[in-house]
């Protein structure tokens, strides 16, 4: 059902000339932070692993946290591609991206969702950076949100397993590290050609989220290396051709969205396959455009609306 | 009559897609390059065919690895037994 709401959505926003997303790009980042508040409600909000991010309508649920991203990704390009003459005025270019990324990184960490915070981060400093706003400021963000997170990390108990687990992974396997390990060990008993779709043993109760956030362990097991080749590479194509897109988009805004699309899509797809494989710590994201989810399915669909509007008018 | 009407009028000779043009024109969104108006190049293809196949994969998948949990739901509720 949510992919056939995403197909709908990539389509609006593939159609929807993307110039006239700026007379809502105020209003949907209000809305979007509206949004985020709705898990605090009793009756609505909804915890899960420790993060209180979902909202639950009925049969309808949902995570607020992925229209912020898209929303805080519009707003940015916005406003660095009207003041594309004046980055270097803090006040004017630099001072509101600041504010808007603290507010919705800080409605992140109150719903304990650290994942969604950092690919905030990330997508914001990426617009940044395109938009050439200064060095200094971009890497004074970038300390600032690498202190943030460890000392977010290293708050609670949980967050820290999850840390040791990852610095230690051999040691901590039967406890804290046990999800990490039986992907690990999902991935290499798929070999090369993988053990057929429908025949993977890791869903069976050993890879926790096997559906959703390591859904990359069960691609991995059931298809192989060339399963997991097939969704590296789609990414890898995405982020060239959305850099090409960006490169190539007839007006700033346009080249700003491309980009913030595509870099959102690639950070994501790092953080997420790299927890997945042991690399990194997890943090609770999902694979964009793959994983088990109806609001990450939806908006990453109608970023992916909005990555093929700029690619379809560029010069 | 209404056909008559309609072949007899200035939009007689015009095609579909021009009369589209000129309705859009009128409105002052062609002239603000608001429309998708230009053909389809190599770049949008590549990011359309990318999507698509990465949300195909990752339906296929999400329903192999998400089997076992629907699976053992029908269990509880009883829809299933083992000799199934």
């Amino acid at each position: 059902m949510w992919a056939s709401v995403g197909g709908l959505g990539m389509a609006f926003f593939f159609r929807f000339p993307y110039s006239l997303l700026r007379k809502f790009v105020f209003p949907a980042l209000i809305f979007a932070f509206g949004l985020m508040f709705l898990p605090f409600a009793p009756s609505i909000g909804v915890s899960i692993n420790g993060a209180r991010a979902w909202v639950a309508m009925g049969p309808v649920g949902f995570q607020p946290s992925e229209f912020l991203k898209l929303a805080l990704l519009v707003y940015c390009a916005n406003l660095l591609g009207r003041r594309q003459k004046e980055v270097t005025n803090f006040n004017r270019t630099s001072r509101p991206v600041i504010v808007a990324l603290v507010a919705s990184v800080a409605l992140c960490l109150v719903q304990r969702d650290l994942g969604g915070a950092i690919v905030m981060t990330c997508i914001v400093l990426a617009v940044m950076c395109m938009a050439g706003i200064p060095m200094r400021i971009v890497n004074a963000i970038a300390g600032s949100g690498v202190i943030a997170a460890l000392f977010f990390t290293l708050m609670t108990s949980s967050r820290r397993n999850r840390w040791t687990a990852f610095l230690n992974l051999d040691e901590t396997k039967g406890s804290f590290g046990y999800q990490v390990w039986q992907s690990i060990l999902s991935i290499s008993n798929g070999g090369v050609s993988g053990v057929g779709v429908g025949a993977g043993t890791g869903k069976w109760g050993y890879v926790p989220l096997a559906h959703s956030d390591f859904i990359f362990s069960t691609i991995a097991e059931e298809m192989g290396l060339i399963g997991a080749a097939v969704v590296i590479g789609g990414f890898l194509t995405l982020v060239v051709f959305g850099l090409r897109a960006a490169l190539h988009a007839e007006e700033r805004f346009g080249a700003l969205l491309a980009g913030g699309v595509t870099m959102w899509f690639a950070i994501q797809a790092i953080i997420n396959i790299g927890g997945v494989t042991g690399s990194m710590p997890v943090t609770g994201l999902t694979l964009p455009l793959i994983s088990y989810g109806g609001s990450s399915l939806l908006v990453c669909m109608s970023a992916a609306g909005l990555l093929m509007n700029v690619a379809r008018n560029m010069k | 009559m209404s056909t008559a009407a309609s072949t007899s009028g200035p939009n007689r000779t015009l095609t579909l897609a021009q009369r589209r043009r000129a309705v859009l024109d009128r409105g002052g969104l062609l002239s603000s390059r608001r429309v998708a108006q230009k053909p389809a190049n190599t770049t949008f293809f590549m990011i359309f065919l990318t999507v698509l196949t990465l949300v195909t994969f990752g339906l296929v998948m999400v329903m192999s690895s998400s089997s076992i949990v629907a699976l053992t739901a029908a269990f509880r509720l009883g829809r299933c037994s083992s000799s199934n």
